[in-house]
């Protein structure tokens, strides 16, 4: 199978949003270990909607790079590490307003899903913060005209 | 097939239905035109309770705007669209805007890719330090503007003051040649260890402050007076990386507070050396042309900016086209423009007053075309108190207009500090050709008031 989710059905920003909304929800449930896991999708969605449409001429959620199509830990490190940048006049922008989001998530793992809640990094908080700004990021982005 | 919408039309369009729309809600809308010079209006409440109407004016005046219109479903960005609308709605780059002086004025953010300090006026920022400083600016280079600042720093120093020369023209960086030594190569010696280019690349890594003691030399001009110039060039001694730093400096590096852009980091930066140096008065020579340094030390940190011209037809053009965008942006504008003092540079030998006459029509043209007349306080708009500017008279000496004079001298071609060093350009020299300019900056430095023109 080339893709795992359904073809022509991908909204990051939609997904990112969605994702932000739900780890408040059950942050101030205090459910905080399911909310770290969904605030660190919101970043890596929004960090997805953000490269996609900086880097790509022509939008097609469906057909994503390999060094993008990454969950946020491995896609944060590449950003960090300027393997994967933002590009275009404006990148310089991009890349301030992500480098608090890229550093905060550190630590996130997908697999925490599968962890004893007790044993957890104590990030929350951090990765908190990392979906706040990359919301703001999605924002600045729209103000600025990036959607295509 | 149908013409085209340019931008000019497109802004028309929009900032219309904005207008429009302020009259049907209990606020104002905000209109954004993005980095790619596509318009989209921002309304400060949830989707749900924008009413039809709103949104049928809004879609119509988009279509007008043909490809300038939002892309996507982004024409319309409602409170709820955006996850922290104060970001935008309380975004302190928003501003008035109107196209001409019959329309109303709306309010604009305006995300331009460059230059947007040219808008980020209304008072001058300072960081606890109320030290003077003199821009020297010419919307096109080759008119003297780097001699009349060293003779400026040479004046002021003779009598007393500590100046602070900034040379803030990086691309062009040249201030180091004239008053640090006739060659910064074989005088070497004289240059400090490190110039501007260096500051902003540590401070982008968070160490702009090592390095801030070590960035100004005494100019060798000042020797036995009763002043100091002290010279803060673009370039530290031996730099080999100058272009490579260069190639950075114009972008935006995070901070604490978030992004720090490019205008925000020269007033850092300024503040930063007048608190090593404490001079009593700063100057600084900006590059030439519609450029982000220029704008940043002109609307930004600069308490009065001269502006160099010579009498062409090129440069009154250009320096149209920026008194044009100040006047679609009255907050701005009716603020910046008492900040400004016309020069007119490199005034030929032949026929001085036929010229002089000239250049002072030409001069109250533009400002009474532009920064003048058409802004005229408008009830109800906002930040639009200050007194109308269209009282002054063609001869009114006090005017921004009105210039100050700098003679061409063949003793100032070409120049170099070291005639001076050497006895070959004298006082007399230099009072000759430089004299009215001199005055004006004396005042300005609080070295009494300026005398009549010679």
């Amino acid at each position: 199978m080339p893709y795992d989710y359904p073809v022509g059905n991908v909204d990051f920003g939609m997904a990112a949003r969605r994702h932000y909304a739900d780890a408040e929800y059950l942050q101030a449930d205090f459910r905080t270990a399911n909310a770290g896991q969904l605030y660190g999708f919101a970043v890596e969605c929004s960090l997805k909607w953000l490269l996609m449409r900086l880097n790509y001429d022509k939008i097609s959620d469906i057909h994503i790079p390999s060094n993008i199509k990454l969950h946020v830990d491995k896609l944060a490190m590449l950003i960090a590490q300027q393997s994967v940048t933002f590009t275009g006049p404006n990148a310089a922008r991009y890349s301030a307003l992500a480098a608090p989001v890229v550093a905060n998530i550190q630590g996130w793992m997908t697999d925490h899903r599968y962890c004893d809640a007790a044993v957890l990094p104590v990030a929350f908080a951090r990765w908190q913060e990392a979906a706040k700004g990359a919301m703001s990021l999605m924002d600045a982005a729209t103000v600025d005209g990036v959607p295509k | 097939m149908t013409q085209p919408v340019m931008y000019g039309q497109a802004v028309e369009a929009i900032a219309a239905a904005a207008a429009k729309i302020r009259t049907l809600l209990a606020n104002e809308p905000v209109v954004i035109c993005d980095l790619g010079g596509r318009l989209h209006v921002a309304v400060n409440m949830n989707r749900a309770n924008i009413s039809a109407e709103v949104v049928a004016l809004l879609t119509a005046a988009l279509a007008n705007a043909g490809n300038h219109a939002a892309m996507g479903n982004t024409g319309l960005l409602a409170r709820d669209d955006l996850y922290d609308p104060d970001a935008v709605f309380s975004n302190p780059d928003i501003g008035t805007y109107r196209q001409t002086i019959d329309s109303p004025s709306v309010l604009m953010l305006d995300r331009s890719i460059g230059g947007q300090d040219w808008l980020r006026s209304s008072q001058v920022e300072r960081a606890g330090s109320r030290i003077p400083r003199l821009v020297f600016y010419g919307i096109k280079g080759g008119v003297g503007r780097s001699t009349a600042v060293a003779m400026c720093a040479y004046d002021l120093a003779s009598a007393g003051k500590k100046v602070l020369v900034v040379d803030l023209d990086l691309e062009s960086p040249g201030l180091a040649g004239l008053l640090l030594g006739d060659d910064p190569m074989l005088d070497n010696h004289r240059m400090p260890d490190f110039g501007l280019i260096d500051w902003f690349a540590e401070d982008a890594v968070g160490q702009g402050n090592a390095l801030i003691n070590r960035m100004t030399a005494e100019s060798p001009l000042s020797a036995g007076m009763a002043g100091t110039i002290l010279v803060a060039p673009s370039a530290g001694r031996d730099d080999p990386h100058y272009v490579a730093k260069l190639s950075r400096v114009y972008g935006d590096v995070p901070e604490e507070d978030g992004p720090a852009g490019f205008g925000q980091r020269v007033g850092k930066l300024l503040a930063a050396l007048e608190a090593s140096v404490k001079p009593d008065v700063v100057l600084l020579d900006s590059r030439a042309g519609i450029h982000d340094i220029a704008a940043a030390s002109i609307v930004r940190y600069a308490d009065w900016t001269l502006l160099f011209a010579a009498d062409t037809a090129s440069t009154w053009q250009a320096y149209r086209m920026l008194f044009q965008h100040w006047s679609r942006h009255p907050a701005v504008a009716t603020e910046v423009r008492w900040r400004l003092a016309m020069v007119q540079s490199m005034l030929p030998e032949s026929d001085q007053v036929a010229r002089a006459q000239r250049f002072l029509e030409r001069s109250y043209d533009l400002f009474r075309d532009t920064l003048y007349d058409e802004i005229v306080a408008e009830s109800g708009a906002p930040h639009l108190d200050q007194p109308r500017g269209g009282s002054y008279d063609l001869k009114d000496e006090d005017a921004p207009h009105y210039p100050r004079r700098i003679k061409w001298s063949a003793r100032f071609q070409e120049f170099d500090t070291a005639l001076i060093r050497a006895g070959i350009v004298d006082r007399a020299d230099i009072d000759a050709a430089f004299g009215p300019v001199l005055g004006m900056v004396r005042s300005f430095a609080g070295l009494g008031a300026e005398s009549d023109e010679s």
